[in-house]
């Protein structure tokens, strides 16, 4: 079964039933999924990075504690956003020294910053599973602008949880010394590539609300360089 | 850990280096070159500079020894040049820069071996592989199309970083995302051979149970007789069979893949990050990205379709380290 190609035909709402995929949910909008807020699905979601290690490889990094809220505009893809925080304690290296290293002082400092977050300031479709997802990340109380390339994998009802489910791929790229995370570069890479895999089911829950709050704290927080960096990405839009 | 501590390192190895060149100079008469002939009588093939104690006899019978300068092991090897290329007993016309003050020293251009080899360090040994090969050396030049930058570190064993090591696969979970499942325990040993790619082989023996995919539940779904069937099968491995270089810093890896009892070949595609001198403990390196694909249900994977998608897509990250 493809469910790209599926999805690729979503827009015509009979096609999309005839791939078998489940029925288009009623006000389906472009994606044949409702508009309103969705979770993410914390067993269907990853978010791994890596950097280049002296010139050898790039190890391959993830983030185990992941929640936040999908806002969608089934109708309006460019009105959609999303937010996102992920428990710094939660980074997995593979190597227990290294989680612990990651999260001391020298790097994330968890104890008082626990939490990397995104908000979203524009999404810009290029098509109806394309396009750019524009926002803000926080680390260690540092607030910067980062793009997103996003793929919209699929959204359909969910063949065995009965309920919207859409599902992403995207990918984007971020200077650690922008963050304060500058320790051994350039032995170690500055650059640090960041891939999303991410499922989110339709509703709400006490986690993923919780997530979307502190995301926002880590804006209405972010500091007055960092909000001039907000007004010229909005200048740019 | 040790990329941090090879950066506290690198002022240390930048003075190293500076001394190094102050000490040519030196030791050395730049543009005073001469040629002197004999029979070696030590290696000693270690960095900073491989060396060769010659030993000549003058006219009038009497015998002198003279010490023979090179460039550093990661150089010599960038040309193919190893320990066995010259060796105690090797009778030699060497052309290069003469000590100061008379000393008996020379630093290397040009070695004429009896055997007919012309070699150099600053230009390689390539042209002469043939009568490398009838020595039997091991690490000898090929003839392949590509001269690949794994060529500028020895040939030999090599052994995980286990460290700098991932191994991940994913798969398409009902269209919607690509999971991304790590192996978190194995080991994979290199026979490296550089100057001829084809001569070297991986084999990589990965701990079945130690699959984390992050979701304990799903976790146990994996390791369960509908997947991996760890109890049964508790190793999975992969064993090289061929290289095919396609460029200087890629090919194509064929080997033999052993999953729940079954094995079948797989190609991966392999990029050759670096090949380099670790600048903290002096032992080379070796770091590769590779990618692959099978589909699971060749191996009798077949739990969950359609749930997980019949293509699982390999992805390794991998660094070696020359085992001393």
């Amino acid at each position: 079964m493809n469910f790209r190609n599926c999805w690729n035909l979503a827009a015509v709402f009979t096609l999309l039933a005839a791939c078998g995929q489940g029925e288009p949910v009623a006000d389906g909008g472009l994606l044949g999924i409702p508009s309103g807020t969705y979770a993410v699905d914390k067993s269907h979601t990853y978010v791994t990075f890596s950097y280049f290690h002296q010139g050898l490889s790039y190890p391959l990094l993830r983030a185990t504690g992941i929640d936040g809220e999908l806002e969608l505009d089934s109708n309006a893809l460019e009105k959609s956003t999303v937010s996102i925080a992920v428990d710094v304690d939660s980074i997995r290296t593979n190597l227990d020294y290294f989680d612990k290293e990651l999260a001391s002082r020298k790097f994330f400092h968890a104890d008082k910053f626990p939490h990397i977050t995104f908000s979203t300031h524009s999404y810009t479709p290029r098509n109806e599973s394309l396009g750019e997802l524009t926002g803000f990340i926080t680390i260690r109380d540092i607030t910067r602008p980062i793009v997103l390339s996003v793929v919209i994998n699929g959204a359909m009802e969910h063949p065995m949880l009965n309920q919207p489910v859409i599902g992403f791929s995207a990918s984007g790229t971020l200077r650690r010394s922008d963050f304060g995370l500058d320790r051994f570069v350039p032995m170690v890479a500055d650059q640090v590539e960041i891939r999303i895999e991410a499922e989110f089911l339709h509703g709400s829950n006490d986690g993923s609300a919780a997530a979307v709050r502190i995301a926002a704290d880590a804006i209405a927080n972010a500091n007055a360089a960092s909000l001039q960096v907000f007004a010229e990405i909005g200048a740019d839009q | 850990m040790r990329p941090y501590l090879a950066f506290l390192f690198l002022p240390f190895v930048q003075i190293d280096t500076a001394a190094a060149h102050h000490a040519f100079a030196a030791d050395y008469e730049p543009g005073n070159e001469g040629e002197v002939e004999g029979v070696i009588t030590e290696v000693i093939y270690k960095n900073p500079h491989a060396r060769y104690y010659l030993e000549v006899t003058n006219d009038d019978g009497s015998k002198e020894l003279w010490d023979l300068q090179t460039m550093n092991l990661m150089m010599l090897g960038r040309v193919g040049w190893t320990k066995d290329t010259l060796q105690v007993g090797d009778h030699i016309k060497v052309e290069g820069i003469l000590g100061r003050h008379d000393t008996k020293r020379m630093s290397i251009s040009v070695v004429t071996v009896d055997d007919g080899r012309v070699i150099s360090p600053q230009r390689g040994i390539r042209e002469s592989s043939a009568e490398l090969s009838a020595r039997g050396s091991a690490d000898v030049a090929a003839s392949g199309k590509f001269d690949s930058i794994a060529s500028n570190i020895t040939p030999g064993r090599y052994e995980l970083d286990d460290t700098h090591a991932y191994l991940s696969f994913s798969y398409s979970h009902l269209g919607l995302s690509n999971p991304q499942i790590h192996f978190a325990d194995f080991e994979a040993s290199l026979e490296l051979n550089g100057n001829d790619m084809s001569l070297s082989h991986v084999s990589i023996i990965i701990d079945a149970a130690s699959v984390d995919s992050a979701v304990p539940a799903l976790d146990d779904d994996l390791k369960g007789a509908d997947f991996f069937d760890v109890a049964n099968y508790p190793k999975i491995t992969f064993k090289s069979t061929a290289y095919e270089e396609t460029s200087e810093s890629s090919g194509r890896l064929t080997g033999d893949l052993s999953v729940r009892g079954v094995t079948k070949p797989i190609t991966l595609e392999v990029t050759i990050n670096s090949a380099s001198m670790n600048p903290l403990n002096r032992r080379e390196m070796i770091g590769f990205s590779a990618t692959g694909s099978f589909n699971r249900s060749d191996y009798g994977l077949t739990g969950y379709a359609p749930l997980i998608g019949d293509e699982l897509s390999l992805a390794v990250q991998i660094e070696f380290e020359k085992v001393p």
